[in-house]
């Protein structure tokens, strides 16, 4: 990626080595520093999870102190939510929903930038109480008022609170960022009803994050005010109601879920219609179903509330309004289904992913409108049968998609290919591993184990079940060791991957592997939803052939990716290829707010410092050359 | 294993792919030797209508999982790309199809939901209002208060307060009043069913009806910290004249102990536990931790974790962190002689 870039060199100034990591505004080396990062934290989650596992096997464990447990599993929630699953899909959208609508960047790059560094200082903010005296220990929804000073009396939770602010920050910016980009900077001809699918399941998950992220960052601040300044938002004996927290936690919470299943469908949509040779079945109906949930995923928050005592009218209503989710999610399913039916399925790693998502999230579905039967729920809520479904969702569901995507798209972003062989042995070991670990998990809940439990009832029955747990879950550590051995082999190979390796559909597949600094040499002109395929079957054209604007396809369209020719190095290429050029401005903006961070826990005079940095930050930007 | 194999002779692929649902349904089967989940095993009226409920969702999502889980693997493989394959018709849609799997989730959904509303009425309009009750075999009233970690019982009918272990009669209806002094907690005991959070500053109810005797083991279900885990309690749902019998035990003050426990006695008044524990007709009055005018009767203590004898309290005494780390009760740096004469004073009390 540097040689090609660098060869090209469209940007005037443009540090080297480490400096241009820190500056960049390329979309797609954010996209890798969020993918890279998200895998890291995704590393720490998972060693996180195989502490928990260890600790459970049989009752009675000492292998870890019931503080320190508390603060591993809350960190694996806040992990694998905030620091892995998000910010890994926010990558995956920032470099391909860019490249997908034929566009050279997003529309506000150093903010893009910027978004990336304060998540990661957020989540390294949160990380730092292991080493400053106790890391967040309230669960990863801090429920109040046990997440107040008399109950977690750590910082653990102000750094929580901070941490959770910063990575909001960025999720709302990118929020802003995605859909500025995305409704204007599409290539000519590519209107709304021909962005691919994933492009729209973004902008959906966009809008979510736009209204959901905010209920959930004042959520934070309060918290922050009532442990650090007194301010009774949460606390009963002086007024208040923990029931607050609750409800705009949640009401972020449920969003969240959608926030990381939306992008998910958007990736299994993309790779089905591809190892079909078809084009996506419905794809009207998968963008109203996608819109549908997202609307939906507002209405149902107080389904996590089941057990505090609210009426059993508003049971009934939320009961219902989640049961009417699973619909368009129904739709969905038969959707990928027919795209499948009279295709020329072929099982290469992506797909084998994307089936294993669509089996596994069916469990997970189900299981979630089980969760959504009210007294059903008020036996199982808070047990191990939730930890089960939300595995199933999140494990089953983002986390097969996350890699069908990687295995799908890593030949577009490296230029090289992974190994089909390991890649179908990770499957099969994930597959495996995530059943062994959590199918048993819903008897357990049934059978009555509360989940966060550091150790269980001395009862035969839940020790097999937990130690077949432990199992599972060291296979899919096993599976995650075979993935990143895979990495590690291909980015050494010199083979270098084609263009379009898999026969695709969409832009990302017009350009090289990897796209140089400026995406596309001329920017394509889009007649229909798979403009790649139409021109390379220019007779295999939708059966509905109403929806392609009528221009012969081989008269324009996809440009080859020769570069235009740069005049100088440090002038900007004629042809109007204009390229933001890097800035450490945005590094620096964030750098100053986790000043503030620390600050406002540690020593309240020293935010003034940060505020400076920051400012100083915003006044430079402003002086910046477009 | 063999099994597997012997439905899968292909190859290697094809028995990865059929191990799946066998794995998931040996769990089943597992499931089944090793028992019915509490909560399909009911002992109250309230229990019984949500296992009912349950057993009709779980046959529904079954036949739904089996249903499309097989349209889509029979779907994927039918299709699998065969050598000199043609290049497949090339399909956008089809609006009555889409039509038909909106409407089928959307009636299957309306079932459900009907039988959740039947379910969750008939459960919510149940006898309820808490009634001051003179005769403790037909309506008994609880006030269910969470600490962190144990749960406080007080009968304010009969003037009983005991700690982690209720009993309730057969037969008649009980109402609990879930209340908690800190955090929140969350009242569960699987057999009899319906959860409830204990919030403070907020009062919850659920009434339960026991419908058979038995000792039923629950927990705290939210996560309300250090000792969550630790934070279990035991319902003992006893026929009306065994429950009067404990109640005409509990109202009664301490019993006079002799010999060791007497010394035990002298001991545990003359120490700081006082401040916390109350044992009635001594002066030991303290509030804040579980009543032990009666400790001896019930079958485990702090939180119903452990069982409660000689050894496990005397080692309790002696080093509280040790057993349960975090908890409220300080090490009070007992000898393991005064611990033992306390532990056994405190077991007479039956």
């Amino acid at each position: 990626m540097a040689t090609q870039a660098g060869a090209v060199s469209l940007q005037p100034r443009r540090a080297t080595g480490i400096w241009r990591l820190l500056s960049t505004t390329d979309h797609k080396e954010i996209g890798l520093l969020y993918i890279y990062s998200g895998f890291l934290f995704f590393l720490l989650g998972g060693l996180e999870a195989l502490l928990i596992r260890v600790q459970l096997t049989q009752p009675g464990m000492r292998f870890l102190s019931p503080e320190l447990y508390n603060q591993i599993f809350t960190m694996h929630g806040t992990t694998m939510i905030f620091l892995f699953a998000m910010p890994i899909l926010i990558g995956l959208a920032n470099y391909l929903a860019i490249l997908m609508i034929g566009a050279r960047d997003m529309a506000f790059p150093r903010l893009n930038a910027f978004s990336f560094w304060v998540f990661l200082f957020g989540g390294l903010v949160m990380y730092s109480g292991f080493i400053l005296g106790g890391a967040p220990d309230a669960g990863w929804f801090a429920y109040a008022p046990l997440a107040n000073p008399e109950y977690s009396p750590s910082h653990g939770m102000d750094l929580w609170a901070m941490g959770i602010i910063l990575t909001g920050i960025g999720s709302i910016v990118t929020a802003v960022n995605l859909i500025v980009t995305i409704l204007n900077l599409r290539a000519p001809g590519m209107t709304l009803l021909r962005m691919p699918v994933f492009v729209w399941m973004v902008l959906i998950t966009a809008f979510l994050m736009l209204f959901a992220l905010p209920s959930l960052t004042v959520d934070a601040v309060l918290l922050f005010l009532e442990r650090n300044f007194g301010a009774p938002f949460f606390l009963p004996a002086q007024g208040a109601n923990p029931l607050l927290w609750q409800h705009l936690f949640w009401f972020f919470g449920h969003p969240e879920v959608y926030i990381l299943i939306l992008p998910a469908f958007g990736i299994i949509s993309e790779i089905i219609p591809v190892f079909s040779s078809k084009p996506i079945f419905g794809y009207r109906a998968l963008i109203l179903s996608g819109l549908t949930i997202g609307v939906l995923g507002f209405m149902v928050w107080s389904h996590h509330m089941f057990a505090v005592g609210n009426s059993p009218a508003s049971d009934a209503s939320f009961s219902l309004s989640s049961m009417i989710i699973a619909v368009p999610t129904s739709i969905k399913i038969f959707n990928w289904i027919a795209t499948l039916w009279g295709g020329r399925v072929e099982f290469k790693t992506p797909l084998l992913h994307a089936i294993g998502f669509i089996a596994m999230f069916i469990i997970g579905g189900l299981s979630g409108v089980m969760v959504a039967i009210v007294p059903f729920d008020q036996q199982i809520t808070q047990t191990y049968f939730v930890v089960a479904h939300l595995h199933y969702v999140l494990f089953g569901g983002t986390v097969l998609a996350v890699f069908a995507g990687v295995f799908y798209w890593f030949p577009k972003m490296t230029g090289r290919m992974l190994s089909e062989t390991l890649g179908k042995w990770q499957f099969w070991l994930m597959l495996i591993g995530l059943n062994l670990t959590f199918f048993p998990m819903h008897l357990l809940g049934m059978d009555g184990m509360p989940r966060r439990v550091y150790t269980y009832e001395d009862n035969p029955g839940w020790a097999l079940w937990n130690s077949l747990e432990t199992i599972g879950s060291f296979i899919l550590g096993l599976a995650i060791l075979l993935f990143i051995f895979n990495v590690i082999r291909s980015l050494r190979s010199q083979e270098q991957a084609p263009d379009d390796p898999w026969d695709g559909h969409t832009l990302e597949w017009a350009t090289s592997s990897p796209p140089p600094a400026y995406n596309f040499a001329s920017i394509p002109t889009v007649r229909s939803l798979r403009p790649v395929w139409d021109q390379k079957y220019p007779e295999f054209t939708d059966e509905d052939s109403s929806k392609i604007d009528p221009e012969p396809p081989g008269s324009v369209t996809i440009p080859n990716t020769d570069p235009p020719q740069p005049t100088d190095h440090t002038e900007p290429v004629e042809g109007n290829i204009h390229l933001p050029s890097s800035s450490f401005n945005p590094i620096l903006i964030a750098f100053g707010l986790t000043v503030v961070s620390y600050a406002a826990i540690y020593a309240l005079w020293f935010m003034p410092v940060g505020i400076l940095i920051s400012m100083a930050g915003i006044v430079l930007w402003n002086w910046e050359t477009p | 294993m063999r099994k597997i194999r012997l439905l899968t002779p292909q190859g290697e692929k094809r028995r990865v792919v059929y191990s799946v649902p066998i794995l998931i349904f040996l769990s089943l089967i597992t499931a089944g030797c090793t028992g019915v989940p509490a909560m399909l095993d009911p002992s109250s009226v309230s229990a019984a209508r949500v296992a009912d409920l349950t057993w009709s969702i779980l046959a529904i999502a079954t036949a739904v999982f089996l249903v499309v889980e097989a349209l889509l693997l029979y779907t994927a493989f039918r299709y699998k790309r065969r050598p000199g394959a043609e290049m497949p018709k090339q399909i956008t849609g089809n609006v009555p199809l889409e039509i038909a799997w909106t409407s089928f989730p959307a009636i299957v959904l309306a079932v459900v939901f009907a039988l959740t509303l039947g379910t969750l009425l008939s459960i919510a309009n149940s006898p309820a209002p808490v009634q001051s009750s003179s005769q403790p075999t037909e309506v008994v009233n609880v006030r269910v208060i969470g600490h962190r970690w144990w749960w406080e019982f007080q009968y304010p009918d009969l003037d009983i307060t005991t700690a982690n272990e209720m009993h309730i009669p057969v037969g008649a209806t009980v109402n609990l009043q879930l209340e908690s002094v800190d955090v929140i907690h969350s009242f569960w005991v699987p057999e009899l069913g319906t959860k409830k959070d204990a919030i403070p500053g907020l009062v919850n109810h659920i009434w339960y009806r026991a419908t058979r005797p038995g000792r039923y083991g629950g927990a705290c279900s939210a996560f309300c910290g250090q000792q969550h885990s630790l934070m279990r309690l035991q319902v003992v749902a006893e026929s009306p004249e065994e429950f009067l019998d404990w109640v005409e035990n509990q109202q009664a003050p301490a019993v006079e102990v002799t010999g060791v426990a007497a010394e035990g006695r002298e001991a545990f008044l003359a120490s700081p536990c006082t401040g916390c524990h109350a044992i009635e007709g001594t002066s030991a009055v303290g509030k804040s931790g579980p009543d032990l005018t009666h400790y001896g009767s019930r079958a485990r203590f702090a939180g119903a974790s452990f069982e409660n004898n000689l050894e496990n309290v005397t080692a309790w005494i002696m080093d509280p962190q040790e057993l349960k780390p975090g908890n409220l009760m300080p090490d009070l740096g007992m000898t393991s002689g005064v611990s033992a004469k306390i532990a056994e004073y405190l077991l007479s009390l039956k």
